[in-house]
């Protein structure tokens, strides 16, 4: 038989199945009428050798069974590759597929556990197109947020931050931790913070909304923070104004988000890089603030309720912050935006 | 009124301030001066001008995106997903077609379009794994077996890999 015609058995049987004999035979053949034992051992013999040919005929054919499943699947794969050629998103040019991935790619929330919210990491393991086009643009893997009190306790130091920094490359960083659940940082999470701190040259946003964050960080004494533009720590209380003072060189802060400041020492003391600071959102609008308004160039103001306050703390006299455009005052619950002033609060 | 003649031959007649919002036609009109010449359009269809021309409609009079536009603004628009109400309904098409807006928004040079179909696209891409996207754009897996590892690797932490 040909190999290619599966239809065929691959063998002629040697047994013949009479049955209506071997039917008579077992109704007849006892006592003195049980015929020779080697006539019936020759027949057996044959029996047992097409048995033999039967099983192997049986693997030759699961086997051939089994070749055709995966030529079928070889077919479909090879199908929806030559489907994927004519795939619409396959015609737009790179730059265009850099453009959606930066919009897709807003933030890498890194200890989630989830593809899902880290778009870079996901957007890499698509296909070699989009990993090319994704590791070679770093910004994509800039943006991170870290809720720390979820870090996977099975793998200490957050390897998958050491992947986006190094992606990264030197793209400016946006770091965001927001509030914890814990008070107390684990090894792990100051092993996260030497990370941020090693790289705080390249910090463009940094915000975290918990003291023993920003204490731990500041601890390590980074100085140098050459590109850095928003410094956002809403709930922070300072007491005195010299903790800002690792910012002096900040040459390019702009944004300051702070709670209060309880200590403002001496103007000729000052280092923080207050006439940069263009927008400020504080939750104190004391006397204690009015040189800081004057000196700032202030374009944009904001003054918001403390959650643990029942009011805004307000000063006694009028207080000028003349380059002002807008002025937004939030209560917990309630936000007045956007009322525009131009010469005066 | 303007005339432009698309991939398929079709002519289409626009005011001049619609046509204008492409950079790339308010450049030819002022090459070619006041003429009743038709504008050719080889990379654009007719089903697909015609979309365009809706949206350039709906926006008319609507202040273009300057061209030296403060940068940090610029990648901060580009980064904010959000799309109005009628751009969204707008846009709402079938893949093909929505892959042709895009690549005749930016052949025409209508930034704010463009910037309405890239967003639609990352707005599908966020929030889902590699398969799920892979399966959306009917995107092919073509790692080789060193990749694939390198990849395992790098995603071995995430539960939905």
């Amino acid at each position: 038989m040909s190999a290619s015609n599966p239809r065929q058995a691959n063998f002629q049987l040697r047994t013949n199945m009479d049955w209506e004999e071997i039917r008579r035979r077992l109704r007849s053949e006892y006592g003195s009428g049980v015929q020779s034992e080697a006539e019936i051992s020759g027949v057996l013999a044959d029996v047992d050798k097409d048995l033999e040919d039967c099983d192997a005929e049986f693997r030759r054919l699961q086997s051939r069974i089994i070749a055709l499943q995966n030529q079928r699947k070889r077919l479909e794969e090879y199908k929806i590759s030559l489907r994927f050629l004519r795939s619409p998103i396959r015609r737009l040019p790179n730059e265009i597929i850099l453009r959606i991935f930066d919009s897709a790619c807003e933030m890498n929330e890194l200890t989630s556990k989830k593809l899902q919210t880290m778009p870079a990491l996901a957007i890499s393991s698509i296909c070699s197109r989009w990993r090319a086009l994704a590791q070679s643009y770093p910004d994509l893997w800039s943006r991170i947020r870290l809720q720390l009190w979820t870090t996977p306790r099975h793998l200490p130091g957050l390897p998958i931050l050491d992947i986006y920094l190094h992606f990264s490359k030197q793209s400016p960083l946006t770091l965001e931790i927001p509030s914890m659940g814990s008070e107390e940082l684990q090894a792990d999470h100051l092993e996260v913070c030497a990370k941020l701190v090693a790289c705080s040259h390249r910090w463009k946003k940094f915000s975290t909304e918990k003291s023993i964050i920003y204490d731990t960080v500041m601890a390590q004494n980074p100085r140098n923070f050459p590109v850095l533009e928003q410094l956002l720590i809403p709930c922070i209380f300072f007491y005195k104004e010299t903790t800002l003072n690792h910012f002096q060189h900040a040459s390019n802060l702009k944004v300051l988000r702070l709670c209060y400041i309880k200590n403002w020492e001496d103007m000729q003391q000052r280092k923080f890089p207050w006439r940069q600071i263009t927008e400020l959102d504080v939750a104190q609008c004391e006397d204690v603030m009015k040189p800081i308004f004057e000196m700032c160039n202030l374009r944009e103001l904001r003054f918001r309720q403390y959650y643990g306050e029942s009011t805004v703390k307000l000063c006694s006299r009028p207080i000028t912050a003349p380059s002002v455009q807008k002025l937004t005052l939030t209560l917990r619950q309630t936000s007045y935006p956007e009322r525009e002033r131009n010469r005066s609060i | 009124m303007v005339t432009l003649v698309t991939s398929d031959n079709e002519k289409f007649t626009a005011d001049k301030e619609v046509a204008e919002r492409s950079v790339l036609i308010k450049n030819m009109l002022e090459d070619v001066g006041e003429s009743d010449q038709p504008i050719p359009l080889p990379n654009v269809s007719s089903s697909v001008l015609k979309k365009v021309l809706e949206y350039c409609e709906h926006h008319r009079g609507e202040p273009l995106p300057a061209a030296d536009a403060d940068t940090t603004q610029d990648d901060t628009r580009k980064r904010t997903t959000d799309i109005s109400e009628w751009d969204q309904k707008f846009i709402t098409v079938d893949q093909e077609m929505l892959f042709e807006i895009i690549l005749a928004a930016n052949y025409l040079d209508i930034k704010s379009l463009l910037d309405v179909g890239c967003k639609t696209v990352a707005n599908m891409i966020k929030g889902k794994t590699p398969e799920e996207i892979r399966k959306l754009f009917n995107i092919v897996n073509d790692f080789t077996p060193e990749e694939e590892a390198q990849i395992k690797k790098e995603n071995e932490w995430a539960e939905d890999r």
